[in-house]
C-alpha cells in the first residue's frame, strides 16, 4: 500500500547552491540519469527526498495497522494467510524506506519517535476506519490499486535507492491488488448480505481513494522542484483521472453504485446520493466525476479525521511496549519483559 | 484483544525515554540460481550477521526464487571513499548501467580497498566501463550454506499475484456475462408468462 504523493513538499532556496554544480545536476536529471547517495545533489534535494521517503515509510507501517486488526477475523484460512503475508510485506516496505531515509541522514529511532509524537505525518488515507471485512477488500482493491499506479510513476523518478525500492515494492503490491480484486469479486458474486457489505465499504472508500493522489496541482507544478528534479513524475490530477478511468467502469461492472456521501465524525456514512456527474466523456475518453470535498481532506490531514488519534495511539503503545525488546537486542543484555 | 486495542487512549507530547539508537546496517545480496552472480537486494538493520541473514531471508529471499544470500556490514563495502587497509581477497560488485543493482563479478587480491578497486578496473571484465564499483573483503561476507533452504517449501502462491490470476479472470467473466444477460433480459415481458 501507500505512496506519498500527498506529502506537502515545499522546496525552495537553491539560491545558495553552486550554479555550476546545480546546472550539472539538472542536466543529469534531464538526461534520465539516476542520482546516487554519493553523488552531488542540492541540499534541498537531499532534504526533500528524506522527507518523501520518511513519509512513505511512515505510511507503510501505519497503513498496516487497520489490516493487522483483521487477521484474526479473516473469513477463511487462505484469506488469513494472504492477509498475514500482506501485512508482513507492508512492514517490509516500511523497513526498506526507513533504510533509505537513514542513508539520507536521519536515524530510524528518531523517525519512529517523530511519527508517534506527531512531528511527521503519514498518508492521509489511513485515517479512515475499516469496520467490516468489506473494508479490507476495498483497501486492497482501491488503495493498493491506487498505490501501484502512483508507485509505478515514482519508479520512473531520479533517486537511485528510491527507484530500486519502488521496483521491488511494486512486485509485492501486485499481489495485494490481485488478492483485493479477488476479495471484491467474491463478495459481489456472493449473497445479498455480502453485496450490501461490499457496497457500504465502497461508499466509505471511493472518495478517500480519489483523494489518495493528493490535492489538485498548482498551475506551475511541473516547474517546481518535486517534478523538475523527478522526485515525482506525474501530476496528481493526471494520476487521479487515470485511476477513475480504470476503477469507475470496473465498479459499475461489478454492480457497485457510485455515491456522493456524507459521513459522521467516525467516518460512517450518514447519507448518500448517486454521483450525477459520473459518466464517460466520449470526446476525451475520460470519466467525469464530482470533485472530492477538499475541506474534508485538509481537516483530516490536520488531525481531525475519524482515526488519526487511534492510529497514533496504537503505534505509540507498540513503540513503548517494544522498548524492552529493543533494549535487550541493542545492549545484548538479559533484560526481561516488564512484570505484568 | 482487538476490542482493547480499539480503545487505547493517545498519550500526547514528548516521550520521556531517551533516544535509543539504531542497529547496524547490513547490505543483502541474493543469488537466484547456483553459479549465478549475487545481486544487490537491499539492506536490513540487525544486531549481528546471524540476525542479518535471518532478516535477509525473510525480507529479500521470498519474492523471487533464491538459492543463496550474502550479508555484508555496510561499513565493510568501499565505493572509493574511505579506504580500508586490509590485505586479502576482495569481492568485486559492478553496477553496469545507471540505476541497476550491483552484481558480484569476481575477486581480486589486494593490500587495501583502494588497490582492490584499481585491480578490479584492470582485471575484472566489465569493471572499466561500470557505472559504479564496490569492493568488500571476502572474509567480512556472511553467507548462507549450500544446503540452506531459503525459498519456501510449501505452496505459498497465496502471496503472489499469479496465485489469483485465473480465479480473478473467471470471476470477471461471470460478472460481465451476468451483466450482459441482464441487459438482454431488460425488455423481457416477464409478467406475461
Ligand atoms: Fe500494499
Ligand atoms: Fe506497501
Amino acid at each position: 500500500m501507500s505512496g506519498s504523493s500527498n506529502v506537502g513538499m515545499h522546496i525552495d532556496h537553491v539560491a545558495d547552491e553552486d550554479p555550476q554544480k546545480l546546472a550539472e545536476f539538472e542536466a543529469r536529471i534531464d538526461a534520465g540519469e539516476l542520482i546516487e547517495p554519493d553523488d552531488w545533489m542540492p541540499a534541498a534535494y537531499r532534504k526533500g527526498m528524506l522527507k518523501m521517503a520518511e513519509h512513505h515509510a511512515n505510511s507503510e507501517i501505519i497503513g498496516a495497522l487497520p489490516e493487522g486488526e483483521w487477521i484474526t477475523r479473516a473469513p477463511s484460512l487462505r484469506r488469513k494467510l494472504a492477509l498475514t503475508a500482506k501485512v508482513q510485506d507492508e512492514i517490509g516496505h516500511g523497513q526498506m524506506l526507513y533504510r533509505i531515509s537513514q542513508d539520507l541522514g536521519k536515524t530510524r529511532d528518531q523517525m519512529l519517535r517523530d511519527l508517534i509524537t506527531g512531528r511527521t505525518k503519514y498518508h492521509n488515507v489511513f485515517n479512515y476506519p475499516a469496520p467490516t471485512w468489506g473494508d479490507i477488500a476495498m483497501i486492497q482493491w482501491l488503495i493498493d490499486g491506487a498505490a501501484i499506479m502512483n508507485q509505478k510513476t515514482l519508479a520512473d523518478g531520479a533517486f537511485g535507492p528510491y527507484v530500486r525500492t519502488m521496483r521491488r515494492i511494486n512486485m509485492e503490491e501486485a499481489f495485494h491488488f490481485k488478492s483485493g480484486e479477488d476479495m471484491v469479486l467474491t463478495l459481489m458474486t456472493g449473497t445479498q448480505r455480502q453485496r450490501e457489505m461490499c457496497q457500504e465499504a465502497f461508499d466509505r472508500w471511493w472518495y478517500p481513494s480519489i483523494m489518495f493522489f493528493g490535492p489538485p496541482d498548482k498551475p506551475n507544478s511541473e516547474q517546481l522542484p518535486p517534478m523538475r528534479w523527478r522526485m515525482k513524475t506525474e501530476l496528481n490530477d493526471s494520476l487521479r483521472q487515470r485511476f477513475v478511468n480504470r476503477f469507475a467502469p470496473a465498479a459499475l461492472d461489478l454492480g457497485l453504485k457510485i455515491h456522493i456521501v456524507t459521513k459522521d465524525p467516525d467516518g460512517i456514512v450518514t447519507s448518500k446520493t448517486p454521483d450525477k456527474n459520473l459518466r464517460l466523456n466520449e470526446q476525451t475518453g475520460n470519466w467525469q466525476f464530482t470533485a472530492p470535498d477538499w475541506d474534508e481532506f485538509y481537516r483530516v490531514i490536520r488531525g481531525h479525521g475519524p482515526c488519526n488519534r487511534k492510529r497514533l495511539a496504537l503505534r505509540r503503545l507498540s513503540y513503548e511496549q517494544g522498548r524492552w525488546v529493543r533494549k535487550a537486542v541493542l545492549k545484548g543484555s538479559t533484560a526481561l519483559p516488564p512484570a505484568a | 484483544m482487538s476490542k482493547i486495542r480499539e480503545h487505547i487512549t493517545l498519550v500526547e507530547g514528548d516521550l520521556d525515554t531517551p533516544i535509543e539508537g539504531d542497529l547496524e546496517p547490513y547490505v543483502i545480496f541474493t543469488q537466484l540460481a547456483t553459479g549465478r552472480p549475487y545481486i544487490y537486494a537491499g539492506w536490513v538493520d540487525a544486531i549481528d550477521a546471524a540476525m542479518a541473514i535471518q532478516f535477509g531471508r525473510e525480507h529479500y529471499g521470498q519474492d523471487q526464487k533464491c538459492v543463496g544470500l550474502w550479508a555484508i556490514p555496510k561499513p565493510a563495502i568501499t565505493a572509493g571513499g574511505a579506504e580500508m587497509t586490509a590485505r586479502g581477497r576482495y569481492e568485486v560488485f559492478l553496477r553496469a548501467e545507471s540505476g541497476e543493482p550491483h552484481r558480484s563479478a569476481g575477486c581480486v587480491e589486494a593490500e587495501s580497498s583502494r588497490e582492490a578497486l584499481d585491480t578490479a578496473r584492470r582485471d575484472i571484465s566489465g569493471a572499466a566501463e561500470a557505472r559504479s564499483i564496490w569492493v568488500a573483503l571476502s572474509e567480512r561476507i556472511v553467507a548462507t550454506g549450500p544446503d540452506d533452504v531459503i525459498w519456501r517449501l510449501t505452496d505459498q502462491t497465496y502471496r503472489m499475484a499469479r496465485g489469483y490470476a485465473s480465479e480473478v479472470r473467471a470471476k470477471w467473466e461471470e460478472v460481465r456475462a451476468r451483466k450482459d444477460i441482464e441487459e438482454y433480459e431488460k425488455d423481457d415481458l416477464k409478467e406475461m408468462f
